[in-house]
């Protein structure tokens, strides 16, 4: 009890143990890393959102940069392209001059051919080289890949391409293939000199491969060449071109054609994303080749034209990966120095919260965290000392709060055995238990005054052994010693003895051998008038002063003690008063049994002698005297009837009125009844009927005692009515769960008022005391019958109204009890034998 | 055939397909190159080897050789094909038409390149230039057509003469073309033009003895495979009977043929690396264009003239892409 109190005591001044401090982090880590969380999001939403928008803005402006580049790049060398394939037509025009310098005449024309052979030498492009003369007559033709003509006379003056070339110096013809193969084109140049005639070359422009696979674009870029038709003229992949195709579909060409054979050559297409040839995605430029009419296109494809753009952008957010990464760190880092000692100062606050004022916060950043640190440290300091003041207080309070529930529990207990039990030995041995318990004794006993020797005994020893017990029973001069040290006195107080100090007697050493060194005695007083009658003695291991509390307590179990003694010698008498009226009622009930008996035997004799007088007048001579007879029979058989219901009355107060109940056939029961009954009907010139239903079966009853009813209340009724109805009715009703039979007796005779009927089935009692006079009767029948009814378990009620007739009902149990009880009928008798009528 | 050359062509045959085996992991591919004799290492090859080169291409790192010869007998080309198909290659290379025409139906679906070819369509190789539709694809090398202009060149060093032969080898695919040129070239120049079969080099002197006979004043060689590789022989033959002699290719002229007009077929090899280019990343064969030539090499050996007693032209000689003195 006291350990278990004293760990109640430091859980509740105490929850903040070291068992407690791990759910007291896990309540605190949340909020902890809420403030963390929000600190470092900030921080890195700032530096993310700063570097991510300079990031996006370089990315955006690079990629602007470079795409302007790469359209300006595309440009200049789609222009560069196209100078150059210009200049390769060119030079072979330039070429051409040179074999027209020269008039048409007889010692030229060797070295004209020789000029012409020559050209072909040094202009591999050129395959075919005719000249005319100025009436355009075919001179001359010389050929790389067949013999030389000379004079063929074929007439070209009416062809347009050297009416053309003559007009305008130099002819470009359209771009056509050999062998539906190789392209080449015409092209014709006229001399200086009218009479030098023109010199028609036959270009094979696949030679121009030799320029355009020239032209690097990029890594896995080209040029390409395409006619004012849109066949392919020029490719770095030579069978490109010689599959004479027309790519004039393609969405480039296309734009590029549109703007004529002579687009403008200053303002190249703009760069555009197209598919190429092989289906490619490639940047792609043109740029028109004048004066031929071509276009010269450059591509490069799109994944190398933005690699760079790409790679640049990886490593820009790479740039910005890294950035995040550090902003995080960073945020991450600055985030714990700020939270770090709004942590400590929490964990710590929440630490002196819960209890632990032992708790001191350490933040030593030297700024107001710190203060408040200190601020708290204070508080907690205060705060430990005004609890360890009140944790004394409730030490002691709890203490005594203690003592006195245990007082109260033992007082309670006590209570209980005094309430609970009239032996006076369990209630005293309780009571000495309790208080031995409580005051913090080892052993004691309770003595008491003997009412009838007046002398003190030893009624109830705690902590004592049966040996020992045993040892001061046998030494009945120790409770001489006490009876002598209360005295006579009857205000004797508690006293103390201290067994050292006493003179050395058999009882002495005898409470030494015990160990009973220093008995306390507390007087027990009756408090009604004073009396002494006993002590309660316990025993201290050591003499000394008995602490006042002790000495009030172990009174407290001295009245319950006085109180328990009280109630024992009441309880002592009422038994004796009881033993008394018993054997009084005992005497009682003999007599009347012994007088009605005493009274009848002669009684007998005189309704004999006079019914005998009355009947046989004649033979008597008493005829004369026969009315005064009959009134001598009448008196005498009211008389007997009266002594037998008096002696049936003292009987079912004695208690000596059995019931034996067993199986009856009631039809034939009522029917007997009312055979007994029609007899007193007719005095009074009553009409009596029986109302029974079919099938009324059987009840398991007294049947002496049910006739008894019955003729009880018929003759109540038969007397009571004149030249009037009575009714015998039986019927059986079942209310809740239990089945009834009920008897009814209903007469139309003189009735009964509300008070009359109150007191209808007192003793002796009649609805009016005139009554008894007007029509008989003892006054006992319906006391009786109420009684029997209720021994059968019934009950018997009426209803009525002055003048209106009575109705009595007698309801008893049709249960399953009888129905038992029917096999085996009636065990035994009651004992003062059967009930007379 | 050298027997040095013999021993290395052997060694490379027996080497290709261990090498081939060892880069089995990454895709190596395997080019069946269909010879008369094994020459793996001739100048021709090794011109290839240096366009394979030039197109990033390493020869035993991503593609081998598997060398197959026919050792001159045509009929041995089919066996050859089918080996070649059995040994997967990618690409059947040979030199010429008649070869490629041989080794086609054998060959299924692998494209076969013509390095050296005359006029693939007027043979049947092709369906056009631009188109060739089938399986063989090359280098058209414009024979016949060269061939008038050797004939006029002949002229104008030989002025005088009057009596043209042409020695062709019968069975060539390209010989009736080249005649139906040249017989109209060389009559109207005033040739009277006669026709010499010889099939074997072991013919070159018989032949050569014979237009002696018909006192022929010169001879044009029809372009052959067979008289190419063996341009010595055919010198020496010449040079017997004191006989100028033109022809189409610059090794004969360097071996002692008196001049020669035509392409450089050391090009149609490099050039022909282009076409296998193409054709292993997936350019069906049908569709690459034969390729014609666009320059042609006039060289004139002077030592052979001398040896001739005859004088070229100081127009010709200012007009010759080389000299040989």
């Amino acid at each position: 009890m006291t350990v278990m109190g004293h760990s109640e005591e430091r859980s509740a001044a105490d929850p903040a143990g070291a068992t407690d401090t791990s759910s007291l982090d896990g309540a605190v880590r949340p909020r902890r890393r809420r403030l963390f969380v929000k600190y470092a999001t900030l921080f890195v939403a700032v530096v993310t959102v700063a570097l991510l928008f300079s990031g996006v803005f370089d990315a955006l402006s690079y990629y602007r940069e470079h795409r302007r580049a790469l359209v300006r790049i595309q440009r200049e060398q789609a222009t560069a392209a196209a100078g150059k394939i210009s200049q390769f037509i060119t030079e072979i025009e330039g070429q051409l001059g040179w074999t027209t310098q020269l008039p048409w005449s007889a010692g030229v024309f060797d070295q004209r051919r020789f000029d012409a052979l020559r050209l072909l030498r040094q202009v591999p492009a050129v395959t075919e080289l005719a000249q005319t003369d100025a009436t355009g007559k075919e001179r001359l033709r010389v050929s790389r890949i067949g013999m030389d003509v000379i004079d063929s006379g074929l007439d070209l003056s009416r062809e347009s391409k050297l009416t053309e070339t003559v007009a305008r110096k130099v002819y470009y013809g359209p771009v056509y293939f050999r062998g539906e193969s190789e392209p080449y084109m015409t092209l014709a140049v006229a001399g200086a000199r009218r009479d030098a005639g023109v010199s028609i070359a036959e270009v094979n422009l696949k030679l121009i491969w030799d320029v355009v696979s020239q032209i690097k674009v990029g890594e896995g870029g080209h040029a390409y060449v395409v006619d004012w038709q849109g066949r392919l003229i020029a490719h770095p992949d030579i069978s490109q071109v010689l599959r004479n195709i027309d790519v004039s579909q393609l969405p480039q060409v296309r734009t590029a054609l549109s703007r004529g054979p002579r687009g403008d050559a200053s303002q190249p297409d703009t760069l555009s994303q197209a598919k190429n040839l092989r289906g490619e995605i490639v940047l792609t430029a043109s740029a028109p080749i004048n004066p031929l009419g071509w276009h010269v296109f450059v591509e490069l494809p799109i994944s190398e034209a933005y690699a760079p753009l790409y790679a640049a952008l990886y490593r820009l957010g790479l740039i910005v990966l890294a950035g995040l990464i550090f902003a995080a760190l960073a945020g991450m880092f600055l985030a714990r120095r700020m939270v770090g000692p709004i942590e400590t100062l929490q964990l710590g606050a929440a630490r002196i919260g819960a209890g632990d004022l032992s708790q001191r916060i350490a933040v030593k950043t030297g700024d107001e965290l710190e203060a408040l640190a200190d601020q708290f440290n204070d508080m907690a300091g205060r705060l430990q000392e005004s609890y360890a003041d009140l944790e004394t207080k409730v030490e002691s309070r709890t203490a005594e709060l203690e003592r006195s529930v245990a007082e109260l529990r033992a007082l309670s207990e006590v209570t209980r055995a005094v309430n609970s039990t009239i032996d006076l030995q369990t209630v005293l041995s309780t009571i000495l238990a309790n208080a031995i318990s409580l005051a913090g004794m080892e052993s004691g006993g309770i003595y008491v005054v003997d009412p009838a020797t007046r002398k003190l005994q030893l009624r109830a020893a705690h902590g004592i052994t049966a040996e020992e017990l045993a040892l001061l029973r046998a030494q009945p001069d120790h409770e001489r010693h006490l009876q002598r040290r209360l005295g006579k006195d009857n205000h004797a107080r508690p006293f103390n003895v201290d067994i050292h100090l006493e003179p050395d007697t058999e009882v002495r050493a005898l409470l030494y051998r015990i160990g009973i060194l220093a008995p306390l005695t507390i007087p027990l007083h009756d408090p009604a008038n004073g009396t002494l009658i006993g002590a309660l003695v316990v025993n201290q291991q050591a003499p000394g002063q008995i602490p006042a509390e002790t000495i009030e307590l172990l009174q407290t179990f001295a009245a319950q003690s006085v109180l328990a003694i009280r109630n024992a010698h009441l309880f002592a008498e009422i038994e004796a008063k009881g033993r008394q009226l018993e054997l009084a009622s005992q005497h009682k009930s003999q007599f009347l049994a012994n007088m009605s008996h005493e009274l009848r035997t002669p009684l007998n004799a005189i309704i004999g002698l006079t019914e005998m007088l009355v009947s046989s007048a004649a033979h008597f001579g008493t005829e004369k005297a026969s009315e005064p007879l009959r009134r001598v029979h009448r008196a005498g058989t009211h008389l007997l009837a009266l002594i037998n219901q008096v002696l049936d009355l003292s009987k079912i107060e004695a208690g000596k009125l059995d019931v034996a109940p067993e199986r009856v056939h009631l039809a034939s029961l009522l029917d007997d009844v009312l055979g007994t009954a029609r007899q007193l009907a007719e005095q009074n010139n009553n009409s009596l009927s029986l109302r029974v239903p079919e099938k009324l079966g059987s009840l398991t009853v007294d049947p002496t005692r049910l006739r008894q009813i019955l003729l009880n209340l018929l003759s109540n009724a038969c007397k009571f009515t004149k030249q009037g109805e009575v009714t015998l009715s039986a019927g059986r009703v079942t209310t809740g769960a239990r089945d009834w039979i009920t008897f009814t007796v209903a007469d139309t005779g003189i009735g009964m008022t509300a008070q009359q009927q109150e007191r209808l089935f007192e003793d002796f009692s009649q609805a009016d005391p005139s009554t008894a006079r007007r029509y008989g009767g003892t006054g006992l029948g319906l006391a009786i019958t109420r009684r029997l009814a209720r021994m059968m378990g019934g009950d018997v009620k009426v209803a009525s109204e002055p003048g209106k007739g009575s109705t009595f009902s007698v309801r008893l149990p049709a249960g399953a009890g009888g129905e038992e009880q029917a096999a085996e009928p009636a065990p035994h008798r009651m004992s003062g034998g059967a009930a007379d009528p | 055939m050298r027997r040095r050359d013999f021993i290395a062509a052997l060694i490379g045959v027996v080497a290709a397909p261990s090498l081939a085996r060892a880069q089995q992991s990454g895709k190596v591919a395997r080019l069946g190159l269909l010879l008369p004799f094994p020459a793996v290492n001739s100048d021709f090859a090794q011109y290839f080897r240096g366009g394979m080169r030039e197109l990033g291409w390493e020869e035993g790192k991503n593609w081998v050789f598997e060398t197959r010869a026919y050792w001159r007998d045509l009929s041995a080309v089919p066996g050859c094909t089918e080996e070649l198909i059995r040994a997967k290659v990618d690409i059947i290379i040979v030199v010429t038409l008649q070869v490629a025409l041989a080794a086609r139906p054998v060959a299924g679906d692998t494209p076969i390149l013509v390095a050296v070819a005359g006029d693939p369509v007027r043979v049947g190789a092709a369906e056009s230039l631009a188109h060739p539709g089938g399986t063989i694809t090359g280098l058209a090398t414009m024979s016949p057509e060269l061939a008038t202009r050797r004939v006029q060149q002949l002229r104008e060093i030989l002025p005088g003469a009057t009596r043209l032969a042409l020695l062709g080898e019968p069975g060539t695919p390209l010989m009736p073309l080249m005649l139906d040129a040249i017989l109209p070239a060389a009559r109207s120049l005033g040739f009277v033009v006669r026709v010499f079969d010889v099939r074997a080099p072991e013919g070159f002197k018989a032949s050569f003895e014979t237009m002696r006979q018909w006192s022929a004043d010169a001879v044009i060689v029809l372009d052959s495979e067979m008289f190419w590789r063996n341009g010595p022989r055919l010198a020496a033959a010449a040079t017997t009977v004191n006989m100028p002699m033109a022809c189409g290719f610059r090794e004969m002229t360097r071996a002692g043929c008196l001049f020669s007009y035509a392409t450089n077929i050391r090009e149609h090899f490099r050039r022909g690396a282009t076409y296998v280019d193409k054709i292993l990343k997936g350019v069906k064969p049908g569709d690459l264009p034969f390729e014609q030539p666009t320059r042609f090499e006039l060289i004139i050996n002077l030592k052979t003239a001398r040896q001739l007693g005859v004088t070229i032209p100081d127009t010709l000689l200012t007009l010759a892409d080389e000299v040989i003195e």
